[in-house]
């Protein structure tokens, strides 16, 4: 197969960040993201794209790790770069709380961030509702920035884009060799996955500049990420919800919630709320299948299902589909060899 | 009681507000007026970035790191306050660089969050080996320096736009006594070879990415004299020169190439950073700040100045621990004059 022909469904940081992994394993693949949406009207542009894992059930956590440390080495050298500002990289230090102490006081991720230690009590008295708190430094990618960069990236190896909605993968069999399935939500529709289900966040960005540090309640349900222009404030974990309208009540409780944490937010200005459906599963799908129809063969790599952790594992997951892929291409290499016989 | 503040910068401004608060409500005769030729944006305080961070070794003066922390404990106490915003006040954490190992500094308890840097961090900086890491704040003249002025113009006090010639000159108007907070030009006033200019130099650029200061040292070259970034709420400043005795408040073209480069070198992202402007500014710098009281004999009256000058790089890093020292010192003088039957008890 001289060339093959590979189709990245979904145009979100997953789709984008396979399609240059391919790209990176593959060089003489000819790569194509179709999506309907592109940035900055992904789910992965409403994310603040913070780089702290969320943990999957279902996941050994050796992988997760894994998946962890090669997208925090990836991100570091590029924040250390000239490009840095152009990829919407930065490091961001802050603080995640807790109002009782967490059984596990040693997250699995916490020899990969920089720093990480628990917080004196002199800055635990910036919180008097909590009792425990982590501090550490992390890496934030910044949407649109990010993803637009890697679209120029992807451009620049030839990768095609286009605006399609593609409702069912066998519509691709005959312009495309292989398909990848990084579509997100939309995999629940497309591949009839009932294992994925959404969780809607709703968020704020606000425009806030003196807010330089991030804080995170150990719960998970209220955040303060400063990115380079805004900051998001969230947030909500509305399992099964699939509304995508913003609610006025949900905003109004964020906003307290988060100045009740960093009482200078009342002084934030130009509020745009958005909202998110986490694409969520007990464990990440990263997996070949060969869809079969008619006596034709279509191979298929899944890489969707990465709920509110995206951001923070998307190049570990990025590189094991792209090795996938790689895998399609010499089983239907050498099925074509055989062929020849 | 006339008492009168020459200068407007931080040192000037929270001095006569230190004072207001403590003794206005006890002595209602008490008139403040502040006299200065430069105003805030044209001050010294303006144009420094507004970190606070006192030099990494303390030159041995313990009263210095005492009034450091006092400013530092009661800025922290202020962050949660709503004037925050509009004072310039926030939490910014960053790193400071060595290229050998350095002594802890008189800082170290004081900040928050102070550790050394793990390997992993360091290779963010190379040609650095050693470094910190804490958490401190930032008050940024623009914004700090417009709010005490209102604070100070609600309560009465009077500003006069001119510049003092010198002392006798307000105590011949009537004034009864003066604070002397008149930064690099006391030396106008009243001759102190021990005040000179650390003239200061900085490339103001747009780079919202940089959410952590970075101060290098270089312990061959001095305090200052080595590249720094400290990201600020409306523009990042870039630093790294100080130049003792030079008066010169003209931007050098030399000065802005060493400052760029050593600067996108410590962080190449920066060569991207826009350039909003450029500014220099002499720290009025002295081996240690001069705080005192002098009692000046003008005919068969007993004048009094309170000095409160020579704050070098770091005025806003130790302003508030000064002004409460000053206000002491000038509730001994009331008390001396019978203003006041007992001394006044640390304000509330």
């Amino acid at each position: 197969m001289a060339s093959p022909k590979v189709a990245v469904v979904g145009a979100g940081v997953i789709g984008l960040s396979t399609a240059l992994c391919i790209t990176e394993t593959c060089p003489s693949c000819s790569v194509t993201v179709l999506s309907d949406q592109f940035s900055p009207n992904t789910t992965s542009d409403v994310a603040a794209g913070m780089l702290i894992p969320h943990i999957y059930p279902d996941t050994p956590i050796h992988r997760q790790k894994q998946w962890f440390q090669e997208t925090f080495t990836y991100l570091f050298a590029i924040s250390n770069s000239a490009k840095a500002s152009e990829a919407g990289i930065h490091l961001v230090s802050g603080w995640q709380i807790f109002k009782s102490t967490p059984k596990e006081e040693l997250p699995f991720w916490s020899d990969i961030v920089l720093g990480f230690r628990p917080m004196s009590e002199a800055e635990l008295q910036k919180f008097p509702q909590h009792r425990f708190g982590q501090a550490f430094t992390t890496l934030k990618c910044d949407c649109p920035p990010y993803l637009l960069w890697l679209e120029k990236r992807l451009k620049a190896t030839g990768t095609q884009m286009y605006t399609r909605k593609v409702a069912d993968l066998w519509e691709l069999h005959s312009e495309y060799d292989i398909v990848v399935n990084c579509t997100g939500m939309g995999a629940h529709q497309l591949v009839g996955d009932k294992q994925l289900f959404p969780v809607r966040g709703q968020v704020l960005k606000v425009h806030a500049p003196w807010v330089t540090q991030f804080i995170r309640d150990g719960d998970g349900l209220t955040y303060i990420y400063p990115g380079i222009h805004r900051v998001t404030l969230g947030g909500t974990r509305e399992k099964g919800s699939w509304n995508l309208s913003p609610d006025a009540d949900t905003t109004r409780d964020i906003f307290d919630r988060c100045c009740s944490l960093e009482p200078s937010l009342q002084g934030a200005q130009d509020i745009e709320v958005k909202v998110g459906l986490r694409p969520s599963r007990q464990c990440v799908r990263v997996q070949r299948e060969v869809l079969s129809k008619g006596g034709v063969k279509l191979p298929v790599v899944h890489n969707y299902g990465h709920g509110a952790g995206g951001f923070s594992v998307h190049r570990g997951t990025a590189k094991e589909a792209a090795h996938l892929v790689e895998e399609c291409i010499s089983a239907l290499q050498s099925l074509s060899s055989r062929a020849k016989l | 009681m006339r008492v009168a503040i020459i200068g407007a910068g931080v040192i000037g401004l929270s001095s006569a507000l230190c004072i207001q608060e403590q003794f206005q409500s006890l002595l209602p005769s008490l008139e403040l007026e502040v006299y200065a030729d430069h105003f805030t944006p044209h001050t010294t305080s303006d144009g420094a970035a507004g970190l606070w961070q006192p030099y990494a070794s303390d030159r041995g003066n313990l009263q210095e790191t005492l009034w450091n922390k006092e400013t530092f404990d009661y800025l922290l106490g202020q962050l949660h306050s709503p004037a925050a915003k509009e004072m310039g006040l926030f939490l910014i954490s960053g790193y400071n660089l060595f290229t050998e190992p350095a002594p802890d500094p008189s800082w170290k308890n004081i900040v928050l969050g102070f550790r050394n840097l793990t390997p992993k961090e360091l290779e963010l900086f190379p040609g650095y080996s050693h470094g910190w890491f804490n958490t401190a704040l930032m008050l940024e003249g623009r914004s700090y320096l417009p709010w005490l002025t209102n604070r100070l113009t609600q309560r009465g006090v009077k500003f006069f736009h001119k510049k003092v010639e010198s002392f006798q000159e307000l105590f011949s108007q009537g004034v009864d006594v003066v604070l002397n907070c008149s930064g690099m030009r006391s030396g106008d006033l009243q001759p102190d070879p021990e005040l000179q200019p650390g003239r200061g130099q900085i490339i103001r650029v747009l780079a919202p990415w940089v959410k952590h200061f970075i101060i290098t040292h270089d312990l061959k070259s001095g305090v200052y004299n080595s590249p720094y970034v400290i990201p600020g709420s409306e523009f990042t400043v870039l630093g790294g020169i100080y130049q003792h005795g030079n008066w010169s408040e003209e931007n050098s073209a030399k000065d802005h190439k060493s400052i760029w480069e050593s600067c996108c070198q410590l962080l190449p992202a920066l060569r991207k950073a826009k350039i909003v402007g450029e500014w220099s500014g002499l720290r009025p710098a002295r081996p240690s700040v001069r705080l005192e009281r002098e009692s000046i004999r003008l005919g068969n009256v007993q004048a009094e100045v309170i000095h409160n000058y020579g704050h070098g790089g770091f005025g806003i890093t130790i302003h508030w621990g000064c002004a409460m020292a000053a206000a002491r010192l000038f509730g001994t003088i009331l008390q001396e004059k019978k203003q006041l039957a007992t001394p006044p008890g640390p304000r509330l």
